[in-house]
């Protein structure tokens, strides 16, 4: 095989340098290679996209793109002679490894572009056909090393520097789904204008804040453990963007009157509990407040341990933290007409 | 029962088929097609460049030929298609598709999903495996890019989400494809809390770079 490379090397090299100099005007969608256009989606969730090939007096690139979708990384060289060129002559030309990413392994939920770089040149009237991870898995969705076969045509392969080893460059993320809750529910309700913008952002708001309409109206609960320092009535910072929204929230519902109430878990003196209930209570009515809600709107009050949601203590008498809590919060409950 | 329920106003829509032969009919394609590849190529050694032809299939042998630059080898020459679809799964969730352009690296189909059902829904059942994709009529499947944030693409209960659904991979100019979501899940059970959805997209007029 090897002298069979070196003949067609030396009988054909000087029809290639012909046509090399005569081929300068191609241009490949990356590279100075013919421009090609194949692409293979593998069950593992990754994808080869062909872009270009050319040759010169020693090697050959191809450039390509490849998108990993898998959950791991995949490689496109998996052992030393598992990715080659395959001339419609019997030959193998080996894929050169990455001086710093010898498997050219292509990280997951990234997309990257590859020049993949061949020992040795190929005759322009050669078919060849490009085999990655010759012994991988054509169609396992879990596979790491994904065989990819591509046919390519020479016939306009141009010429050029081509680098010494192979190399992917441009790392990029992903391109992603993305849901989020709707700005708007759609024109067939038939909200018009300005009352369904003030809707949609009503709505983006309760979504955010996870409000739950009730019969008492819509509430909001806002949990203890992260609304507050540790047995304090003290507001945490992290917690600010939370009750900014409520406020938003607040603004954009209307009129009516607003309760906050504060509850706690069934741990220690019940007195110490309605205390600091009514403490939390009124931290949260002074921030909102400070955020431009007008006063006579809210009304507070401290419930203690009176109204938990969940059960302090298993059924086996053991404490329950879960269950407690989700006792810890402070409700504000908006009137129901709001949104 | 009838499976999803498919309302197509959108122009220029193919006549809507019947859903499980056409399915039937892409396994078999993606079953003949590679070999039928291969058997071509192994007859045509040296094609000629096609200006506007793209090479897409399952994972086997692919022959890929020359072909200018720009978007001629992108359905629509990669502009942006309005669509107006809508599915209702006897679930009581709704699937709209409100928009549909491929770029060089993937395909975006826009969405608005709306889950009347009481309890949270899944689009993409397992998202490790490969539930939802494009199933193109060349055999080719371009599989789903969930967000990392919601793999699973759930939708709370009585929400309306909207957005996009990526899918890894151009859309070549080709003339039908299939919307396949949860795969292997029932299109027609009530309760299914991950419904199943296959819908035909309208390609027609996009292929071959055609000027819309």
């Amino acid at each position: 095989m090897i002298l069979s490379r070196r003949f067609r090397t030396a009988s054909l090299g000087v029809i290639v340098l012909a046509l090399s100099a005569c081929d300068g005007g191609l241009t490949g969608a990356r590279g100075d290679g013919a421009p090609l256009n194949a692409q293979i989606a593998h069950p593992n969730g990754t994808v080869l996209q062909v872009l270009s090939i050319r040759s010169s007096q020693d090697r050959t690139l191809v450039s390509a793109r490849v998108l990993n979708g898998h959950r791991g990384e995949f490689r496109l060289r998996s052992s030393d002679n598992a990715s080659f060129l395959l001339t419609d002559s019997g030959e193998k030309l080996k894929l050169m490894p990455s001086s710093s990413n010898p498997r050219l392994a292509v990280p997951t939920e990234k997309m990257m572009d590859a020049d993949l770089v061949f020992e040795g040149r190929l005759s322009s009237s050669d078919r060849v056909t490009l085999v990655l991870n010759d012994s991988g898995s054509r169609d396992s969705e879990y596979t790491s090393s994904p065989r990819f076969e591509v046919a390519l045509p020479l016939d306009q392969a141009g010429g050029g520097a081509i680098p010494e080893t192979s190399a992917l460059s441009n790392m990029a993320a992903l391109p992603a789904s993305r849901l989020a809750p709707a700005a708007a529910e759609g024109s067939a309700l038939g909200r018009s204008g300005q009352a369904a913008s003030n809707l949609q952002a009503i709505e983006e708001l309760k979504s955010e804040l996870g409000a739950v309409e009730t019969d008492r109206g819509t509430i909001v609960s806002l949990p203890g453990d992260v609304t507050f320092d540790f047995d304090k009535a003290t507001i945490r910072a992290d917690a600010e963007t939370t009750l900014d929204r409520l406020a938003e929230l607040i603004t954009a519902s209307g009129a009516g009157e607003i309760r906050i109430e504060g509850h706690t878990d069934a741990r220690g003196d019940d007195n110490y509990n309605k205390r600091l209930s009514e403490q939390r209570a009124e931290a949260v009515k002074a921030y909102l407040v400070d955020k431009g809600t007008d006063t006579a709107r809210l009304r507070t009050i401290g419930l203690g341990e009176l109204r938990p949601v969940a059960p302090n203590a298993k059924p086996d008498g053991s404490d329950d933290e879960e269950g407690r809590q989700r006792n810890r919060r402070v409700e504000v409950i908006l009137p129901k007409s709001a949104g | 029962m009838l499976g999803n329920r498919v309302a197509l106003a959108s122009k220029n829509l193919p006549a809507s088929r019947a859903g499980w032969s056409f399915i039937g009919k892409m396994r078999a394609e993606r079953i003949l097609l590679p070999a039928l590849a291969m058997a071509l190529g192994a007859c045509n050694p040296s094609p000629e460049p096609s200006g506007d032809t793209s090479s897409v299939a399952t994972n086997a042998a692919v022959s890929a030929t020359a072909t200018p630059t720009g978007t001629s080898s992108l359905w629509n020459n990669g502009r942006a298609q309005a669509l107006e679809m809508q599915t209702a799964h006897p679930n009581g969730v709704v699937l709209q598709l409100t928009s549909l352009q491929t770029r060089a690296t993937d395909t975006i189909v826009g969405v608005r999903v709306i889950n009347g059902k009481d309890k949270e829904i899944d689009l993409n059942r397992y998202n490790t495996n490969r539930n939802g994709f494009l199933l193109l009529d060349t055999g080719e499947r371009l599989y789903l890019s969930p967000p990392a944030s919601n793999a699973r693409l759930t939708i709370p209960a009585g929400q309306t989400f909207e957005g996009e659904l990526v899918f890894l991979g151009r859309l070549p100019p080709i003339k039908s494809a299939v919307l396949v979501l949860n795969e292997t899940s029932s299109r027609d059970n009530e309760y299914a809390s991950d419904p199943g959805f296959r819908i035909d997209l309208p390609l027609s007029g996009g292929e071959a770079g055609a000027s819309r």
